[in-house]
């Protein structure tokens, strides 16, 4: 077959061949260029660059490059701006995505003048109102807060009126809340006036909300306050009886009810005015974290990701200082909003029951944060093959560590997960026995693919025995009063930061034929293969483990509330306990002894459980013990050993910062004949921080107690009474009483209730 | 039947009377080209007859030849990168860290994978 084709058209095809060649490589080769280049530089460069072409550009294109490059995606309130926000509890990437805009970052000083110019002169009214509230952050921490207001003001009159409410209310909120601030309360209420008045129908509850968590402080010494805070509340009642919505006026109600609840805080505490909160966020060499976001989050707003309406936020100055003013009674936890390039190889030392603040009047309260730089890994890392019977772990020390704490991770069929497995090491390197590992009994999970039945996760079952796994490490350092130092877990965003990858592989033994079978997800044939190899060889510690962790993942996935599921359930646990008896003569563990301990405490047979705990004990190493402690004091109440039990619960409380079992102590101290008075002191002391329990407010619970104690002359003996029933398991018993209301003994009820959770 | 092809050929020459060719010497130019313009057009607009396997063949080498080159000059650990600059990077958080996640999988590519050793 041929083809007819004239000359010109052979010409124009290969020319346009030539074309896309050359596009191709010219493509590439900058692209290559890119990625080998350092990218700080070239962000730095970058910015410059940008910087430069704002400055010379017409005056119309000006505005357009600003919006463009300082004020595109941001709303400019401090919940939104930042790249990572972190807190005691952890960190968050902001937006929750993993995919991160690497445009360059501007400081907040640099756009200073740009800002300037585009509320002057800039059209977008979004874009005006961000663009005020960042530089009202800039002149706040700068110490010209006038200027902040005046400019505020400004901004204000150059949104329309009509269209951008929301932007305007923010304005108006953050200018309040400045007034607030610096005390000019005149201002703070003929502002709060202009607010209601002008957006008479159209304001939402979230701004009421915020206004009167600026007044209540207020409203306590001054009558004006109090009154635009009933009009507010009159206001809110009005409209939450117009809703028809459940969930709206659900959600107004709590609104309206946490106002009332501060408002309460502060009267039935006497206390006039707020608290300072101030302090300086800097790296451990001197560097600050400029313009970082500061939040001061009250213990209720702790445990959901950080919200526009929270009372307390602001930015750190150029020094990295920040203050916070008129601070209202609670429990407090500071959280940070910082950048990646500011929080790349390094963390803020804290963990998660740590870094409370509470505010019970005084009036200043200092609150400091030093990031200290990353540790670094030395071996086994970047993918090392472990062969051996001992493995090494070994980092570079931290000056002033006490001692360190070991962690190793495993990957799971969904995500990964660590557990600490040596704790108080003294020393910059550690061994490990593999075969210690091997028995290690780690969280079993479980994951289900669309509506299949949910099936057991053969990693984490398998766990470190598994050749085939890759495995991570950390560590983390402490002071020899037991505060974190620094760890080496944390953002690792550069060339020199990755340093080593904590990952290797330990094949140490070999995979049996079951353990082959187990991964390919075949869990029944795998399960009597290990049944098979224990029956054949009885000392096959390996099979036997392992089928304890069969059987305990299977027990977890029993979730029917049925007879049935009862009934297989007591079936397997007895099987579990057969196991684990075998287990502990040929591979004794702390953790087996445990196992058996608590199965024995749940069957109230407390022979057989002070012996494994006895012996449970004998085998712990340094460890954080405050939960067995606690466990152990309620099986030793429940033997009527109260005074063995108190002494288990004071040391559990005093090493457990979430003071889990401050609940029990104080019925423990009240029962043995200590006053309210003196409960309400060790209340206070040890407040219950069991985050995601819900944690109780015992010292509500015992003033309130007290008020009915008061009036009620043989209220004592019915406390103590209850008390015994308590300490004696009558559970059901205690459920069953229900004092009339006008008994005088709902708070006691209460008590008991809050007591039966305690576990 | 005569009579009527007269008749046809009468009909044509009057309805055709009115036309007249006028390019002779165009034509001539073009079908023999005396300057070196005309020659040029022509070589330009000259039609050639290729067998269509050959002029395949050709195609296909040049392509693999322009991609074996670019192939040959990308380093071999490099992940594909796009031909624009990336605005967007993505993280990574594993072994408890958080990377650059073409940045780990670079570092990652250089150890070998005990797997497959």
């Amino acid at each position: 077959m041929k083809i007819r084709i004239k000359v010109k058209q052979l010409v124009y095809f290969l020319g346009l061949l030539m074309v896309f060649v050359f596009a191709f490589n010219y493509g590439t080769s900058s692209s290559q260029k890119l990625a080998e280049a350092d990218r700080g530089v070239m962000q730095a460069e970058k910015s410059e660059q940008i910087l430069h072409m704002i400055d010379s550009a017409k005056p119309d294109e000006q505005l357009k490059l600003i919006e463009e490059y300082m004020l595109k995606d941001d709303s400019g309130d401090l919940t939104h701006i930042y790249d990572v926000y972190i807190g005691p509890d952890g960190s968050m990437y902001g937006g929750g995505s993993s995919e991160v805009d690497t445009q360059p970052e501007f400081n907040l000083k640099e756009q200073v003048p740009y800002l300037e110019l585009y509320v002057q002169s800039g059209t977008s009214d979004p874009a005006i109102s961000t663009a005020a509230k960042l530089l009202t952050y800039y002149y706040d921490g700068s110490g010209q807060w006038e200027k902040a207001a005046q400019l505020l003001t400004e901004a204000r009159k150059r949104l329309h009126i009509t269209r951008y409410i929301y932007a305007r209310d923010e304005l108006f909120m953050l200018q309040a809340k400045l007034a607030a601030e610096h005390e000019q309360y005149d201002e703070l209420l003929r502002l709060c006036a202009d607010m209601l008045l002008e957006n008479k129908n159209s304001i939402n509850s979230d701004t009421y909300v915020r206004i009167s968590d600026l007044l209540v402080e207020y409203a306590m010494s001054d009558g004006k306050a109090a009154e635009m805070l009933k009009q507010i509340q009159d206001e809110m009642e009005r409209q939450k009886n117009q809703m028809k919505d459940g969930d709206v006026v659900k959600l107004q109600s709590e609104q309206l009810q946490g106002i009332l609840d501060r408002q309460n805080k502060l009267s039935s505490n006497k206390i006039k005015t707020g608290a300072e909160v101030s302090g300086t966020i800097t790296k451990s060499n001197g560097e600050p974290l400029a313009y970082a976001g500061v939040f001061l989050r009250r213990e209720e707003d702790i445990n959901r990701s950080i919200f526009d309406m929270e009372p307390y936020q602001t930015m750190t100055n150029g020094k990295g200082e920040y203050t916070f003013k008129g601070v209202v009674p609670n429990s407090y936890k500071l959280f940070l909003g910082v950048n990646l390039s500011q929080i790349s190889g390094w963390t803020w030392p804290v963990l998660p029951d740590d870094g409370w603040i509470d505010l019970r009047g005084q009036s200043k309260v200092q609150e400091d944060v030093v990031f200290q730089p990353l540790m670094e890994l030395k071996s086994p890392v970047n993918e090392d093959v472990v062969r051996d019977k001992t493995m090494t772990f070994e980092w570079e020390p931290v000056a002033g560590a006490a001692y360190y704490n070991l962690n190793i991770g495993m990957k799971l069929h969904s995500g990964s997960t660590s557990r600490a497995v040596r704790q108080g090491i003294t020393t910059p390197r550690v061994q490990v026995q593999a075969e210690d590992l091997y028995y290690e009994i780690s969280g079993i999970s479980s994951y289900s693919h669309g509506k299949e039945q949910e099936q057991l996760d053969p990693l984490s079952l398998l766990g470190y025995a598994n050749a085939k796994n890759q495995f991570s490490w950390s560590v983390e350092a402490y002071s020899a009063d037991g505060k974190l130092l620094t760890r080496s877990n944390g953002y690792r965003l550069s060339n020199d930061l990755t340093g080593n990858l904590p990952f290797f592989y330990l094949k140490e033994r070999t995979l049996t034929e079951a353990d082959e079978m187990l991964l390919a997800g075949k869990l029944d044939d795998a399960e009597a293969m290990y049944e098979a190899d224990a029956d054949r060889d009885p000392s096959d510690a390996h099979s036997l483990h392992m089928m304890l962790m069969i059987l305990k993942g299977k027990t977890s996935l029993l979730r029917g509330a049925g007879t049935a599921d009862a009934e297989e359930k007591k079936s397997m646990d007895a099987q579990q306990i057969d196991i684990l008896k075998k287990l502990v003569e040929l591979h004794p563990t702390e953790n087996y002894y445990e196992w058996l301990a608590d199965y024995y405490f749940k069957q109230a047979d407390w022979n057989r459980y002070n012996r494994y705990y006895a012996i449970a004990e004998s085998m712990r190493p340094f460890k954080d013990n405050s939960y067995s402690d606690g466990n152990h004091a309620m099986a030793l109440m429940k033997q009527g050993k109260t005074d063995e039990a108190k002494v288990y619960l004071k040391k559990s409380i005093e090493n457990d910062k979430s003071h889990r079992f401050i609940g029990a102590y104080l019925a423990l101290f009240l029962y043995s004949g200590g006053s309210l008075d003196e409960g309400i002191q060790l209340a206070v002391k040890y407040p219950d921080r069991m985050g995601y329990n819900t944690p109780v407010d015992w010292e509500e619970l015992l003033i309130a107690m007290k008020r009915e104690s008061a009036i009620n002359p043989g209220y004592k003996a019915v406390l103590k009474d209850k008390i015994a029933q308590y300490n004696h398991g009558k559970d059901e018993e205690l459920k069953r009483w229900q004092p009339a209301s006008e008994s005088g003994l709902t708070a006691l009820k209460n008590f008991m209730t809050a007591l039966a959770h305690v576990s | 039947m005569e009579q009527e092809q007269s008749h046809l050929k009468q009909q044509l020459e009057r309805e055709l009377s009115g036309l007249q060719f006028s390019q002779q010497e165009e034509v001539v130019r073009r079908t023999h080209p005396t300057t070196v313009r005309g020659r040029l057009r022509a070589f330009w607009n000259k039609e050639l007859e290729l067998p269509i396997i050959l002029l395949g063949t050709v195609f296909a080498l040049l392509l693999t030849a322009a991609f074996l080159y670019h192939a040959a000059r990308q380093p071999k650990s490099e992940p594909a990168v796009s031909s624009e600059a990336p605005q967007q990077r993505e993280l990574i958080e594993t072994g408890g860290s958080i990377y650059w996640k073409d940045e780990f999988e670079r570092r990652l590519a250089r150890y070998e994978d005990p797997d497959q050793g």
